[in-house]
């Protein structure tokens, strides 16, 4: 009887660990699928609103895929951290003109925000390409003149823990450096940019970096007569332009890119389309409010795909 | 039994949310990045390109227009003399058989008008007889004559343990 009363005991036992282990397996695997689908994002009215990442419309067909990955939706913020010095560096661009140019380049009226280029990214699902400047700081060399990536990584990691900009999981840090600042990792060599995501304090944080290309105009910039007359400004837009398309439509570097690795815009890059004026002379092909620039174009995912420079434009490939 | 079944609920309970905790909290550099590559790797890589498909298709007029008169290949093969151009171009020609290539992981650096461009080439290949298949780690030396590029020397060597292709990004380790 007794063994009897412990056997049954026992079977109660086993279910009741069973029961509880499949409970924790189901709260654990929701729990992942939840932080995979979505998150919370600011939307400047003073809270927060979830946004589905994954859940958006997939075309097929473009000469680019989905890899179930997220997406940026919605407005996105983009947060300078100028570092260096962007007062009175070596090169001329290394000034307050190149910090306001860039600025307006992501200003909400008079920036690439809502034109005909920035609207490429919308076929890209819920992506809207709605990009505004929503903050800026300094770093004087916090990390030294010669940074690696995961220094970058630490230039970001200290503007928001030190509160000098916001933690924003809908937002694009951009790392600028000035022309006396090298990045080990082949800036200039091999690069002109990148740009990643990491965990900084719990949130997925989307950066990039981009160096002033004066450093090495031959290799960074298409022309060193430029539109605004700031060679580096100008060829960093062109180099900003396409980190910001990436991070919008693969900011975790597990959503948009072709079957060799290639991002919407690295199917288009130093591909401009045609210009006003000869390159090499001041040459433009975009116009954003007041100011002319020289953009590379951007991967239209739709009608077969094609680099252009606006939505439903004619296709260029060179 | 219960204070056994209890025990290994706690454990499997405390495994199953170290993850979410220790993701929620350390951050996570992962190391991956997706570059633009600078407008002399994209130059470069259409060169080597063209001159590579030319090996590939024993076609001599593009091979003689992107070689410098005094172009010379240097690799680790014993005796260690370069190979110079005319014997180069004849083993192209005429015993090399190049089925498919790759480029990658291209680097340019100028140095006046001059352009050092390193690359790692993985290859199926042949050439009298011996299997050449396999990747080469290469640094050709591109000089600029007017418009036009030609090579002035490569250095070439067989990688004996090539690290693996990375897999497509997937920002998550």
């Amino acid at each position: 009887m007794k063994s009897a009363c412990h056997s049954s005991f026992n079977v109660a036992a086993n279910r009741t660990f069973f029961t509880l282990l499949l409970v924790l397996l189901w709260v654990s695997h929701a729990s992942a699928q939840t932080a995979h689908t979505s998150h919370m994002v600011p939307t400047g009215k003073g809270w927060s609103e979830e946004h589905a990442y994954a859940s958006h419309t997939v075309v097929t067909g473009n000469g680019i895929s989905w890899h179930g990955g997220s997406i940026m939706p919605g407005n996105v913020q983009v947060y300078y951290i100028w570092y260096g010095n962007w007062m009175s560096g070596p090169k001329p661009s290394d000034n307050q003109k190149t910090v306001d140019l860039l600025k307006a380049l992501f200003d909400t009226t008079d920036g690439m925000s809502r034109s005909g280029y920035a609207r490429i990214n919308t076929t890209y699902g819920n992506v809207t390409g709605n990009l505004a400047w929503a903050g800026s700081t300094t770093d004087k060399y916090s990390q030294g003149s010669r940074l690696s990536d995961a220094r970058v990584g630490t230039v970001v990691s200290n503007a928001i823990s030190s509160g000098k900009l916001p933690k924003d999981a809908n937002g694009i840090y951009f790392v600028l450096t000035s022309s006396d600042v090298s990045e080990t990792s082949g800036f200039c060599s091999y690069y002109c940019g990148w740009h990643t995501s990491a965990s900084i304090s719990g949130t997925d944080i989307k950066y990039a970096f981009v160096g002033n290309p004066d450093r090495c105009p031959s290799a960074c910039e298409m022309q060193t007569i430029s539109p605004n007359n700031d060679s580096g400004a100008d060829g960093m837009a062109s180099i900003m332009a396409h980190e910001a398309e990436e991070a919008l439509t693969d900011p975790d570097l597990n959503a948009w890119y072709d079957s060799r690795g290639a991002e919407n815009a690295d199917k288009c890059a130093w591909k401009f389309g045609p210009t006003t004026g000869t390159i090499g002379s001041g040459a433009y092909n975009q116009t954003f409010g007041s100011l002319h620039w020289l953009i590379q174009m951007n991967w239209e995912n739709a009608r077969g795909g094609g680099c252009d420079q606006t939505l439903g434009g004619p296709f260029y490939t060179r | 039994m219960t204070r056994t079944a209890a025990f290994f609920t706690m454990v499997f309970a405390v495994l199953l949310l170290i993850p979410s905790f220790a993701s929620a909290q350390a951050p996570k550099p992962d190391g991956r990045r997706i570059v633009t590559t600078t407008r002399l790797v994209a130059l470069f890589s259409d060169l080597e390109q063209q001159w590579t498909q030319a090996m590939q298709r024993r076609d001599a007029a593009p091979l003689n227009k992107f070689l410098s008169d005094e172009f010379e290949l240097w690799t680790p093969a014993p005796p260690g003399d370069p190979v110079p151009r005319e014997d180069w171009l004849h083993d192209t020609l005429t015993a090399s058989h190049l089925q498919s290539f790759q480029i990658q992981q291209m680097a340019v650096r100028m140095v006046g008008d001059t352009a050092l461009v390193s690359f790692v080439q993985r290859q199926k290949a042949d050439a009298n007889g011996q299997d050449r298949s396999g990747d080469y780690f290469i640094v050709d030396l591109w000089t600029q004559h007017g418009d036009t590029w030609q090579v002035l020397v490569r250095y070439a060597s067989p990688i004996k343990n090539p690290p693996q292709p990375s897999p497509p990004p997937t920002g998550k380790q």
